[in-house]
């Protein structure tokens, strides 16, 4: 018997780099949204974005020196409590061809690695893509 | 996108529905205000459409409105301008050219998960 195929209602395909605009907060907030109206969001991250959910980042990013007291969250770390604190309604993959390229294979354990030539099947589970482009 | 977006202006379209995002200033070069014109002639052609104006491209909303921008909303299209990317870019609301209303991503994510059109971001 055939497993029944997951449906997801938002995919977003991020391959703009992470940090020449503010789009990874744009994507994180747009996320967010979603999940607070009980629906399901993932992202599928290309080109630079698979730095993002890399595990050498550790928790917190580097000690912001004008708020020494203050921790702030690292983008693997945002990602990592995004998909442990919804049941199963978010989700992250990692292009695995712009990973090797980048030598970027050193994901955090949740998220899910995918070769781009699934990235038509991973859409047709989506009601609706926004592709967001960039790279 | 119907009635979250503007209510009867949308009444006795043709066409589908879309969502259009605009992350860039008007002043990252000339596709920005391509993009904008593109919602205008999908407007035109009796689409209903939606144009959300967030990260730099907020900035087109300010002052007086571009053609395009002014096009777009003749032609019964919708503007509407994130309200975290104003803040976070210290911009007034009281700056916002005539007709752009500011919304909060739970407005888009309203409109993204109830409605069947279809999303396009630049």
């Amino acid at each position: 018997m055939a497993l029944a195929t997951k449906r997801w209602d938002l995919l977003l395909i991020m391959t703009a780099p992470p940090h020449y605009a503010d789009t990874f907060t744009t994507v994180l907030r747009l996320a967010d949204a979603v999940l607070r109206r009980d629906g399901s969001a993932r992202v599928w991250a290309c080109g630079y974005s698979t730095m993002l959910t890399q595990d050498t980042h550790g928790e917190t990013k580097p000690t912001n020196t004008r708020a020494p007291d203050v921790d702030h969250p690292s983008s693997a770390s945002i990602v990592r409590d995004l998909i442990s604190g919804h049941g199963g309604r978010f989700g992250w993959i990692g292009c695995t061809a712009c990973s090797d390229e980048r030598g970027a294979t050193n994901h955090i354990g949740e998220v899910l690695l995918r070769s781009p030539g699934r990235l038509m099947a991973t859409m047709s589970t989506s009601a609706k893509t926004i592709f967001i482009g960039g790279a | 996108m119907s009635e979250l977006a503007s209510g009867s202006s949308t009444q006795g379209r043709v066409g589908g529905s879309y969502l259009m995002i605009e992350s860039q200033g008007p002043w990252a070069g000339p596709n920005a205000g391509r993009f904008v014109r593109d919602a205008a002639e999908l407007a035109a052609a009796g689409t209903a459409v939606v144009l959300l104006l967030v990260q730099d491209g907020v900035l087109a909303a300010l002052g007086g409105p571009s053609d395009a921008l002014d096009r777009l909303r003749r032609n019964g299209g919708t503007v509407w301008v994130d309200g975290f990317s104003l803040r976070q870019r210290a911009l007034p609301v009281a700056k916002l050219c005539e007709g752009a209303a500011v919304v909060d991503m739970d407005t888009v994510a309203a409109v993204l998960l109830a409605e069947s059109g279809q999303a396009v971001w630049h």
